[in-house]
């Protein structure tokens, strides 16, 4: 698994299961990234880590709103 | 890839939790979606509730329950305990392991429990191979505390108990049931 630009590892399967838990979908994950579901499996898979640093991002965007 | 502890399933630790689900104690746990529907329905048996979707209560027959009448708990005493009122160890033994296919649903008092484990010389860690229970319910009688603490009445997933006894509403619902569990009813 490669690192974050902030040279934080980036715990894949650890942002989809906390995106899940937030009730979003598969499919919003993927409709609101503008890909495919078939790319977020492949990024949850550890293989695309440039979708994953934008899986995080949505995290923590996510993250920003729920707490506001 | 592997998932890591703090990802997986609270219940079942083995599949990724993608749920949160509340527990009679008001604790937020993580869990998979297979654990999650059986725990709503295990929270649906306790209010009385029935699933549409499950056999009528006639159908769902369950063990006997062993009713402790908590005077006794102070002092109890394993030998009688487990022969008379408690858990028969006999079933935990007869009960043929194909039986166990799919989970189901009993209160067990704490202590009966425990005694019926080291009455059989059975290890908790062992109990669900020896017992063909589950193991996440067994992980769930011993860690989760899926009951209320307080009551010392725990809900345990099993499938043994089966055409052994009552259903479970009618025994939640049984005068006796509303005064050794009343924290337990409270709590839901």
């Amino acid at each position: 698994m490669k690192e974050s630009p902030q040279n934080q590892p980036i715990d894949p399967i650890g942002i989809y299961a906390e995106l899940r838990r937030r009730g979003i979908k598969h499919k919003t994950i993927a409709k609101r990234l503008n890909r495919s579901n078939g790319a977020i499996t492949h990024a949850i898979n550890g293989k695309s880590p440039k979708l994953l640093a934008r899986m995080k991002r949505y995290l923590d965007r996510q993250s920003k709103k729920a707490a506001a | 890839m592997k998932i890591k502890p703090e990802n997986a399933c609270r219940s079942c630790r083995t599949n990724l939790a993608l749920y949160e689900f509340k527990t009679l104690t008001g604790k937020l746990i993580h869990v998979c979606g297979r654990c999650r529907k059986d725990l709503l329905e295990l929270q649906m048996f306790i209010r009385g509730d029935r699933n549409p979707a499950m056999p009528p209560n006639d159908a769902i027959r369950f063990f006997r329950i062993p009713f402790v009448p908590e005077t006794s708990l102070p002092h109890i005493d394993s030998e009688s305990l487990v022969s008379s009122n408690a858990i028969e160890s006999d079933a935990l033994r007869k009960f043929p392991k194909s039986a166990f296919a799919k989970p189901d649903i009993a209160v067990l008092h704490k202590n009966a429990m425990k005694v019926a484990m080291d009455h059989d010389g059975v290890k908790a860690q062992s109990i669900s191979r020896k017992a063909g229970i589950p193991k996440y319910a067994v992980d769930q009688f011993l860690n989760l505390q899926i009951s209320d603490p307080k009551s010392d009445y725990f809900c345990l997933f099993m499938h043994w108990i089966i055409n052994h006894g009552y259903t479970l509403n009618q025994i939640v619902h049984r005068p006796d049931t509303q005064t050794l569990f009343p924290d337990t009813l409270a709590a839901v």
